[in-house]
């Protein structure tokens, strides 16, 4: 509607969480903007969620405030888009009264929290801090699994076979029976993924392949 | 023979004379009948003289000369009568010479004086009636002359004379009028007794009055009759003279016109229209010292010297009211009423000035409403009419008619208020179509406000207060509060429930008020919304509220159409001047149109397309156009859509610019 760009670039710490606020109304962008600078966090502002899509968005924990009632496209909707853009910021709606179909949609959809308007500073800012918090942890998350998927790169394909049949719960004997190899040679090829892997036991082992997604034998 | 009266008259005094008949002799002896008198006359001298010559009787034969006088007078000739004389006198002495010689006999010389002195004492008489008779006979012919019907009667009633008007109105001759009672011959009808006449008669020697006679053929007539009584030289009553003036048409003419007089007078009073006869002489006095011939020109005059139409106020005075009226304004009698025009009209009224031109341009009516203020200053609403005289009416009379509009007004005042009221449930009914939008319209403010107050608070409270923030931020916790609170208004004003107000509206502000009122439900329904405003319009006059209801309702009613149809949602509102009189604010949407069978169906009440909706929206937002003079129109353009124009007048104020 009134369709002025206005993000802001973080003005404290480059890793200092920050918080995306999508906000038709000016007034009611400013003074999230003040708030949430009041206690430190660094802002983006921007008129429309379209504005958003076109920017690219620092890579530290933060969290996205959006009202479901903004022009040109509903809120929901632009959750999905950036769902599908891989953007995984959390969301904290904020609503007008009598939005509870809404409200459901959302919160099924992945939003952290659902405030109404118009709410206090308090309520705001904890929702914004669960949302970062959970963000931070889904980042660490991300990280780990990350580094086991590296490892899980320098496995040999024959590694991988004899990984994917050992965290299936099969015996040394068994996944020699299935690879057509020597019960030796499994042993030789199971001690080199449990290296690699970084894991001493076996149920390490079976929680990693689960991480990784790796389908039973 | 008709000369008798010559004898009967008296030497009285005329013109009480007049009238003894006489005249006629002069008249009725002529040709043959003055013949025969002097043959007569001659005869009878040859033989009075052969008798006094030849008779052995002695006696005075002679004085029977006198007869021939009376002869020759008869003939009414005074040469006659001086012929007669002479001859007889002559004879006289020839007989006398003859029969007695120069010889002065005591006896018969004694007898011949006295014949003598007979004939020339008659023929004195005769003389001097004559010349009475010639005088009489001119003033009779002057009575004959007169279109009165004169006539004389003695002191019994009897008619002596009868002039030839009275013979040619009344119908009966001279000779047969003459001699009967007049009373009994005209049928005489008094409207007073006559012993009353009588006395005035005979105190004064006048009376005048109007009475009513009857001709032979059996016609009445009404007279002026005027009477006067005849006395002779020594004041005896001899009788009355009586003119009689033929009134009969003039009576009926009067007596029509007393009737219609009546008649007209039983409307004033008995009307229930109430009625006021104006003077308006010194007002066209005062318009003729402005010398402005044509109707523009003064039109103008009046326009710009309002001064001048208060003074025209005063000057045209109020000569009659009738009851109705007074009742109206309740007055108990038309004295206290007697005033001028300026007295009675309420202090607001525009409608002299648009009589007092219709007054100089010569028009034959005016009609207009207004107000009058009653005794207890009370101001009542009339409807009125006033018919002017014609411009060459030296009589400047104007008659105004006045229909007490109280009643009516209250009538019409009832249906604006239940109209005002329909609409008012309609703008309810449009408002609580989005709820939801101006429940966000509001929040946004109050939400700007209480999170700017609570980053204050944290710029404040910080280890380093930072005080430039800390101002920004109430800065706008006093904008948002102030806008919140114009929301809030605006959504109040719409809502409101007061009487319409009439008052000049600028078209640019209107239009923009219905836009803040409906632009957020737009872009919830991502309707893109398109506002050309011509610049300069001349402002309309009308209820704020309600003509913003209409472009408010055309607005809702055009993105319900779009969101049903799908497709592009496109809203233009424009308002432009579509005539030197009319300005349009026309909504146009990119929706399915509208049905071509019956574009009226949309403005009947109950028409609704909406599985809730009432179908009360065009109908009232037509009933409001309508009410402030202009129109509501809808069509389907070929390119698709609907267009709905409100169509308005402009204010003459701004139509004059």
């Amino acid at each position: 509607m009134n369709g002025q760009v206005s993000a802001r670039a973080a003005s404290t710490s480059p890793s200092s969480p920050f918080v995306v606020i999508v906000d038709d109304d000016p007034a009611v962008r400013d003074s999230l903007d003040s708030l949430f600078r009041s206690v430190g966090f660094t802002t983006c502002l921007f008129g429309s969620p379209t504005e958003l899509l076109l920017e690219q968005l620092p890579d530290v924990p933060g969290c996205i405030i959006l009202d479901v009632r903004l022009p040109g496209i509903s809120g929901l909707d632009f959750q999905s888009q950036l769902i599908q853009r891989g953007v995984e910021l959390p969301i904290v709606f904020m609503t007008g009264h009598g939005d509870i179909p809404m409200t459901v949609r959302a919160m099924k959809a992945g939003a952290v929290d659902f405030l109404a308007k118009p709410f206090r500073a308090q309520e705001m800012l904890d929702a914004v801090m669960a949302a970062i918090q959970r963000d931070q942890q889904r980042r660490s998350a991300s990280a780990a699994l990350d580094s086991l998927r590296d490892a899980y790169r320098t496995l040999t394909s024959r590694e991988r076979e004899v990984m994917m049949h050992v965290s299936s719960g099969l015996m040394n004997k068994q996944v020699a029976g299935a690879l057509g190899l020597s019960e030796i040679t499994v042993k030789i090829h199971r001690g080199n993924v449990m290296r690699k892997m970084n894991v001493r036991t076996l149920a390490d082992l079976v929680r990693i392949a689960e991480a990784l997604g790796i389908p039973r034998s | 023979m008709s000369h008798r009266p010559f004898f009967n008259r008296l030497a009285s005094s005329p013109p009480a004379a007049l009238g003894a008949g006489m005249p006629r002799a002069s008249k009725a002896v002529s040709g043959m009948n003055v013949t025969v008198l002097r043959l007569l006359a001659g005869a009878l001298a040859f033989g009075i003289f052969l008798f006094d010559t030849l008779s052995p009787l002695e006696g005075a034969v002679a004085v029977l000369y006198v007869l021939v006088i009376l002869l020759a007078a008869a003939t009414g000739r005074r040469g006659d009568i001086l012929v007669a004389a002479a001859s007889s006198l002559f004879l006289i002495v020839t007989a006398y010479l003859v029969v007695h010689g120069l010889l002065l006999a005591g006896a018969p010389a004694l007898r011949g004086l006295v014949s003598l002195a007979s004939t020339a004492i008659a023929s004195l008489l005769a003389l001097k009636s004559q010349a009475d008779t010639a005088t009489l006979a001119a003033q009779a012919r002057l009575l004959d002359l007169s279109h009165d019907m004169t006539f004389a009667r003695d002191s019994q009633g009897r008619i002596t004379f009868w002039n030839r008007a009275a013979e040619e109105v009344y119908g009966w001759r001279p000779a047969e009028a003459v001699g009967r009672i007049a009373d009994e011959l005209l049928k005489t009808e008094y409207a007073l007794p006559r012993a009353t006449i009588n006395q005035t008669l005979h105190m004064t020697g006048r009376w005048d009055g109007v009475l009513v006679h009857w001709t032979r053929t059996g016609e009445r007539i009404v007279v002026e009759s005027r009477w006067a009584l005849r006395r002779d030289a020594k004041g005896w009553i001899v009788g009355v003279l009586e003119t009689n003036t033929d009134i009969t048409e003039r009576e009926a003419a009067h007596a029509a016109l007393v009737q219609s007089e009546r008649r007209y007078r039983r409307m004033f009073k008995a009307s229930r229209v109430g009625l006021i006869e104006e003077d308006w002489s010194a007002v066209r006095a005062e318009l003729a010292a402005l010398g402005l011939n044509d109707g523009a020109s003064l039109s103008r005059y009046l326009t710009n010297h309002p001064a001048f139409i208060v003074k025209a106020r005063q000057l045209a005075r109020i000569i009659d009211v009738n009851p109705a009226f007074l009742a109206m304004v309740g007055v108990e009698s038309t004295e206290d009423f007697l005033r001028s025009v300026d007295d009675i009209l309420s202090e607001g009224d525009t409608t002299f000035g648009s009589a007092l031109a219709a007054f100089a341009r010569g028009d034959p009516f005016f009609e207009d409403e207004t107000e009058v203020v009653g005794s207890d200053g009370r101001r009542i609403p009339v409807i009125f009419a006033l018919t002017f005289p014609a411009p060459d009416d030296s009589d400047c009379k104007v008659m105004v008619f006045a229909v007490d509009a109280t009643e009516r007004r209250k009538a019409q005042d009832a249906a604006l208020q239940a109209q005002a009221e329909l609409a008012h449930a309609a703008r309810v009914a449009t408002l609580g179509e989005f709820t939801a939008s101006i429940a966000h319209e509001v929040n946004q403010p109050l939400m700007a406000v209480v999170t700017s107050g609570e980053a204050a608070l944290r710029w404040l409270r910080r280890g380093q207060p930072d005080l430039s923030e800390a101002g920004t931020a109430l800065e706008r916790v006093v904008s948002e509060g102030r806008r919140a609170s114009e929301i809030v208004k605006r959504i109040r004003a719409f809502l409101t429930k007061a009487a319409p107000r009439s008052s000049e509206i600028e078209i640019a502000g209107l239009v923009e008020e219905a836009i803040q009122l409906v632009q957020r439900e737009l872009a919830r329904e991502h309707v893109e919304l398109r506002s050309e405003v011509d610049i300069g319009l001349s402002p309309v006059i009308g209820d704020r509220v309600q003509l913003q209801q209409v472009v408010v309702n055309l607005m809702v009613n055009a993105r319900q159409a779009m969101v049903e149809h799908g497709g592009q949602r496109l809203l233009t509102i424009t308002a432009s001047r579509i005539s030197p009189t009319e300005v349009a604010i026309a909504v146009r949407d990119s929706g399915p149109g509208i049905s071509r069978h019956d574009p009226e169906r949309l403005f009947a009440p109950f028409f609704t397309t909406k599985p809730d909706g009432m179908g009360m929206g065009l109908a009232i937002c037509r009933t409001i156009a309508e009410a402030h003079g202009g129109r509501l129109m809808a069509e389907s353009p070929p390119d698709g859509g609907a267009i709905f124009s409100l169509i308005l007048p402009v204010s003459q104020h701004g139509a004059s610019v």
